[in-house]
């Protein structure tokens, strides 16, 4: 299989919500996650030699470990350009292992069967498309309260909105997440 | 899982604007996170002015 065809936008999808979690919410109005998820794929490109697995989950793992290293050197970029700690700014949003730990619980690599982790790869997949195909308010508010795991007040001041305003946002969010998941299943 | 509560929710509203029915998906929310598998269907039967909006609400939220 060639990089071309294992590069599909699913992985795309997924792999950008990997990176939306571990750049974080305040950042990403300065960083692109999209951007970082081209680069990934065009590191991979160049280095596709060195890919020894064969099977697809095995490529979306390699692809996961590029990704890490291109947000750790972007956010230490960013770091040494602006001159100020970043993760400080970020206050309770920014908390790299654990929104990367939220998202991966879907995959569970070491306390399932092969079957298993397939499935919850593909469900992780399937999320990422639905949650790509939101309106962008939409998809902030459910990473930021389930995937980063933050309490409404949290994420009302994350997003500079209201209590009140982000709960029925977040309902609405639910709702047009079902309909959006009907679509990509 | 008998009924507990009634509904109260406004079905001529627009349902994510009602505190009633964001108290409906909060209290599965509390479900889900005790780590017990409510039977949605039937959860939904105690609100059936706004059960088709409210079993969407709770499917995506058992899809995060």
């Amino acid at each position: 299989m060639t990089l071309s065809a294992r590069s599909s936008t699913s992985t795309r999808n997924y792999l950008r919500l990997l990176a939306r979690l571990e750049i974080g919410h305040r950042v990403q109005a300065k960083l692109d996650a999209s951007d970082i998820v081209q680069e990934t794929f065009l590191e991979a490109h160049r280095h596709f030699g060195q890919f020894n697995g064969k099977s697809e989950g095995e490529f979306v793992q390699w692809l996961r470990m590029i990704l890490a290293a291109r947000v750790a050197n972007t956010l230490r970029h960013y770091l040494g350009t602006q001159g100020r700690d970043v993760r400080r700014e970020e206050g309770p949003v920014l908390n790299l292992d654990h929104s990367s730990m939220q998202i991966d619980q879907f995959l569970a690599a070491s306390i399932s069967s092969p079957s298993q982790q397939a499935v919850r790869r593909e469900r992780a997949v399937l999320l990422a498309d639905a949650l790509e195909a939101l309106p962008k308010d939409y998809r902030e508010v459910l990473t930021l309260r389930h995937f980063q795991g933050l309490s409404f007040p949290d994420v009302a001041q994350a997003m500079g909105r209201s209590v009140d305003s982000v709960q029925k946002l977040w309902l609405r969010a639910l709702i047009r997440l079902k309909d959006s998941l009907g679509v990509v299943e | 899982m008998k009924p507990t509560t009634q509904s109260t929710i406004d079905p001529a509203g627009e349902p994510a604007d009602d505190p009633a029915f964001l108290s409906a998906v909060q209290e599965y929310l509390g479900l889900l996170e005790a780590g017990k598998a409510p039977d949605r269907r039937e959860y939904v039967r105690r609100f059936p002015d706004v059960a088709d909006a409210l079993d969407k609400c709770l499917a995506g939220l058992e899809a995060v």
